[in-house]
């Protein structure tokens, strides 16, 4: 421990000496990465280039780190005391942009406000993950959870979640789910109700294939035979797995990269920011970028495990499931081991929504570790 | 409970141990393992090589005048993934460039991104196209053939098929130099197919061809065709040929065969049009190979001052199954008068007298049944069967030019010879083949063949001025220049049948001007027609060749000078000869020659020959 005794300094000062700089340190550096890939994603679009994202990125990282900052003076207590109010904020967001939302390649998913774009469904994901450390974390009891206390934690997850695939936002919507399920698991839940659950997972995932669309059908198959339809439902899959590997060990240095230049990648600044990157800095770069979330989710889930509470455990641990599942979803999905679902790589790819709201959330893990249990256990 | 909640997000930690693992061993199976064979996929799909067509060598005349050029024109394509409403862009483009709306649907319909819609359009098609701003189409610049000057030489010339490759004519004969080297070049292409740095990687340099320059003369040209056509409607001849060769080198100084047809759209004319049948097809030469029956009398040391009887102008031969005819009653004929008044009868005797080994020998000698070697496509060979299969009749016919058969190059060529001492020329039809003013290909060397003894060239020489002096070539005779030359009037073979028609003939003149110095030799051939005084080479192709001498020589600037003229009975040979043979002075080439002609004769044996002469008496 720090071995600063408390009786010498005020409760922030001994916060601030408990910061967790790497967690920081990898937060920076990612944003930055995220920055220049943007750029060179973006150098060979006249469009883009005009409109600069990439400058527009860092704006949104620097709006980002103030927010953090404001964060971090305020107690993460504050924001689990207010969980239903910003859950009851995301759900009017989420209903007001299924009505009057901006349609973007068919779907629902910006609210407009004069020049910002706010994309509800980033925050949604915050309040899910607020609002369930609050539920869980209020409760008394060390006993795992049953189903008479986990139907209203599946009916406060399921809401935002259904209104996410209103949009229609699967990938979203999927990932929110899995959030509050994880949590769930981190919590406890009783043998009986895993098994049950499970069950009836296993018995309705025929069912849900005739939910999916199509493409979406499509998508999940060609994860298996990439190869089938190059020029169709497995093109942007194919053409990812084309410039990582093209990219070799090296790389073929910043803005070199023939793939993105010559807009063979899809949504190369958004969802294939990292195919840009394994493509322009080769095999180092990409294990480089990957320890660097490596690291940057394992000292979230330090931030859980040493969290001073309950609910401080939970906000750390469902924000690190958050960060864990959108990186593998993402990497692997450019990488051509998931489907193709909308999912950003959080701090990397561009987009001012989930930057913001990843830099919230790395704030109030950030909080949850500063305010550890420095010499009282949180667990009684 | 804490214990259970630190042991469950120590799951959640090896869960993401395992999940970075696998993201991990991922990457280093794509970019390690596989990365040959997606660097490989990733060349493949933007790498396309672009080829880049030479502009084509132009075809000029021997003062540089053009005959062929190439030309700018646009070629429309199209981007079919890009055209937004495919059946109206069909309906604009068959208004702007005919054809098919259908056609062009098909094209644009379809998810090719690069299509051509029609190549060699005009600037005024593209410009309408350009107008209506339709996305998705384009235009590449590409050469067109452009023949500026028509049907002048059409058939010599010939024509370009689509891609710009050579397919009849000179265009032909001349494409490894003119069509010049294609380039290719790799560009870069993106997604959507546009390419991307056209300039980068130049694999193969596109080499442009070179220029041909003909030893044509368009004007020239122009005299033989002009009057050729305008003898062709006179008389209603089917078709003319005409040949100009300058003796001393074997430059072809005109070619032309009428009607010809117009090279920009070959596609509108019969295909027999595209031929040129002075070069590609052959005739029966008729009287006008006497000059070889001549030549060949001459050479084996007969008189011509020897006497024949031409009997009452009707001779019965070969059992007397066969008869040849004669134009009149000529009765007792000299050798020489044989040849002036061509007699047919005359012509047989004679032969009769030398054989029909040194027959063929001399048509041998003169290049007939075997190709000239002209850089052309094509060349026909004739015929000249060997004198082992002739038949009983065959001696007659070959000696008054049937049952053989000539290319109108190879008769004129026969008589440049004659023209230029016994000194066979090669037939030449380019003087240089330039690319940006060096020279490709070095002016063909000036080949001779001495196919006649100067003495028998000059004798024969001698010979064809008096039939035109006197005898059945009159009309032929270029006032002050002095012509030499022969008639022919042959009769045209029926198709599908055996013999000849009564009513149907081949015309020709052959022959040089001026006669004391030849500057060129000329041959006219028409096909079918006639004139008034009858359907003779002398009535129907020496006028006309009289026009074309004389306009060909004042357009030489030759100065006329006075004629020596030829004392009617004397049949001696000019004064150098009679020198030279009284001096007894004959070239080593001449004694071998002779030595040669003697040890033939003793093999083929003179007596079997008069043996079966009996036979035909």
């Amino acid at each position: 421990m720090t071995g600063i005794p408390p009786s010498r300094s005020s409760p922030f000062q001994r916060a601030v000496s408990q910061m967790d700089w790497l967690l920081v340190l990898a937060t920076l550096l990612l944003s930055l990465t995220g920055i220049f890939m943007i750029y060179s994603a973006i150098h060979s679009n006249p469009v883009f280039l005009k409109n600069s994202l990439h400058l527009r990125q860092a704006l949104w990282s620097s709006i980002g780190l103030c927010v953090l900052l404001c964060i971090l003076f305020v107690d993460y207590r504050f924001f689990t005391r207010w969980a239903y109010f910003f859950y009851a904020l995301v759900i009017v967001l989420l209903i007001a942009v299924l009505l009057s939302g901006q349609v973007v390649y068919g779907a629902k998913r910006w609210l407009v406000f004069g020049p910002f774009r706010l994309q509800p469904s980033e925050l949604a994901r915050l309040a899910v993950i607020l609002v369930l450390a609050r539920y869980f974390g209020s409760r008394g009891e060390e006993n795992p959870i049953g189903f008479k206390e986990l139907i209203p934690a599946f009916l406060l997850a399921i809401v935002p979640v259904l209104l996410i695939v209103q949009q229609p936002d699967l990938g979203t919507g999927l990932t929110v789910f899995l959030i509050a399920g994880a949590m769930v698991l981190v919590v406890g839940v009783k043998r009986r109700v895993i098994l049950t659950i499970g069950c009836l997972a296993v018995a309705c995932a025929p069912l849900g294939w005739f939910f999916l669309k199509e493409y979406q059908r499509r998508r999940i198959l060609t994860l298996f035979n990439p190869d089938a339809d190059p020029l169709g439902a497995g093109y942007q899959s194919m053409q990812s797995i084309i410039a990582v590997g093209s990219g070799e060990i090296w790389g073929k240095g910043l803005l070199q990269g023939t793939q993105s230049r010559l807009h063979f990648l899809p949504e190369k600044h958004t969802d294939f920011i990292f195919s840009v990157l394994s493509e322009e800095l080769g095999f180092i770069g990409s294990v480089t970028v990957l320890a660097l979330f490596f690291i940057f989710i394992l000292r979230c889930l330090s931030a859980a495990l040493n969290a001073a509470d309950k609910e401080g455990a939970l906000l750390a641990a469902g924000i690190t499931t958050a960060f864990f599942l959108y990186t593998i979803f993402n990497i692997g999905m450019t990488l051509g081991l998931m489907p193709i679902v909308g999912i950003p790589l959080p701090l990397v790819s561009y987009g001012g929504s989930a930057s913001i709201s990843s830099f919230i959330a790395i704030a109030l893990v950030l909080n949850v570790g500063m305010r550890r249990r420095s010499l009282t256990p949180a667990f009684g | 409970m804490k214990q259970g909640f630190s042991r469950r997000l120590m799951v959640c930690g090896s869960l993401v141990v395992f999940g970075f693992c696998m993201l991990g061993v991922k990457l280093s199976i794509i970019q390690i393992r596989d990365r040959d064979h997606l660097v490989a996929y990733a060349e493949r799909q933007l790498r396309r090589t672009l080829v880049v067509r030479p502009r084509r060598g132009d075809v000029v005349d021997a003062r540089g005048r053009p005959l062929a050029v190439s030309i700018n024109a646009p070629s429309l394509f199209a981007n079919a993934t890009v055209v937004a409403d495919p059946w109206s862009a069909s309906l604009v483009l068959k208004e702007i460039l005919g054809g098919s709306a259908e056609d062009y649907f098909e094209k644009l319909n379809g998810r090719r991104s690069y299509v051509w819609l029609k190549r060699k359009i005009n600037p005024d098609q593209q410009r309408k196209i350009e107008k209506l701003g339709i996305d998705g189409l384009g235009f590449v610049t590409e050469s067109r053939r452009f023949y500026p000057k028509r049907e002048l030489a059409s058939s010599l010339v010939g024509f370009v098929g689509v891609d710009d490759a050579g397919m009849y004519g000179v265009e032909q004969s001349y494409q490894e130099h003119m069509g010049g080297r294609v380039g290719r070049i790799r560009i870069q292409r993106d997604a959507k197919g546009r390419s991307v740095h056209p300039e980068s990687n130049v694999l193969v340099p596109a080499r442009p061809g070179a220029d041909v320059r003909l030893t044509i003369d368009e004007v020239l040209q122009h005299i033989v065709e002009k009057e050729l056509s305008a003898q062709v409607r006179r008389v209603g001849a089917r078709r003319a040929i005409g040949v100009m060769v300058e003796p001393h080198s074997g430059r072809i100084l005109a070619l032309a065969s009428v009607p010809g047809f117009n090279p920009n759209t070959y596609q509108l004319y019969g295909a027999s049009l595209w031929k040129e049948p002075a070069i590609q097809e052959f005739y029966e030469p008729g009287s006008t190979f006497k000059i070889v029956t001549a030549a060949a009398y001459l050479d084996a040391g007969e008189s011509l001052s020897k006497k024949y009887f031409a009997e009452n102008g009707s001779y019965r031969y070969g059992r007397g199954r066969h008869t040849l005819r004669d134009h009149k009653k000529y009765g007792w004929l000299t050798a020489e008068e044989v040849i002036v008044k061509s007699s047919n009868i005359g012509a047989f005797k004679m032969a009769r007298d030398i054989g029909r080994h040194q027959l063929h020998f001399m048509a041998n000698r003169f290049g007939f049944g075997r190709k000239t070697g002209i850089r052309f496509p094509g060349e026909a060979r004739g015929v000249l069967r060997a004198p082992e299969k002739w038949s009983r009749t065959s001696l007659a016919a070959v000696a008054i030019g049937q049952e053989v058969a000539a290319t109108p190059l190879q008769m004129v060529m026969a008589v440049a010879a004659v023209a230029n001492g016994g000194r066979m020329p090669r037939p030449v039809l380019h003087d240089s083949i330039e690319r940006n003013g060096k020279e490709t290909l070095p002016a063909q060397r000036q080949e001779f063949r001495r196919v006649l003894s100067r003495r028998v060239a000059e004798r024969l020489g001698v010979l064809m001025r008096k039939v035109v002096a006197e005898g059945t070539g009159r009309k032929a005779e270029v006032p002050g220049y002095g012509a030499a030359g022969k008639t022919g009037t042959a009769q045209k073979t029926l198709p599908g049948q055996r013999g000849y028609s009564r009513s149907k003939f081949i015309m020709s003149f052959v022959g040089f001007a001026p006669y004391e110095n030849p500057r060129f030799a000329l041959i006219v051939i028409f096909d079918e027609g006639t004139a008034p005084g009858g359907a003779w080479g002398g009535t129907v192709a020496a006028p006309v060749w009289r026009r074309i001498a004389w306009q060909a020589l004042r357009y030489m600037r030759v100065p006329p000078k006075g004629v020596r003229v030829l004392q009617v009975a004397d049949s001696r040979p000019p004064a150098r000869v009679r020198a030279s043979l009284e001096n007894g002075s004959r070239t080593m080439g001449e004694k071998i020659l002779n030595a040669a002609r003697q040890v033939r004769r003793y093999l083929h044996g003179d007596r079997a020959q008069a043996a079966s002469w009996n036979s035909v008496r």
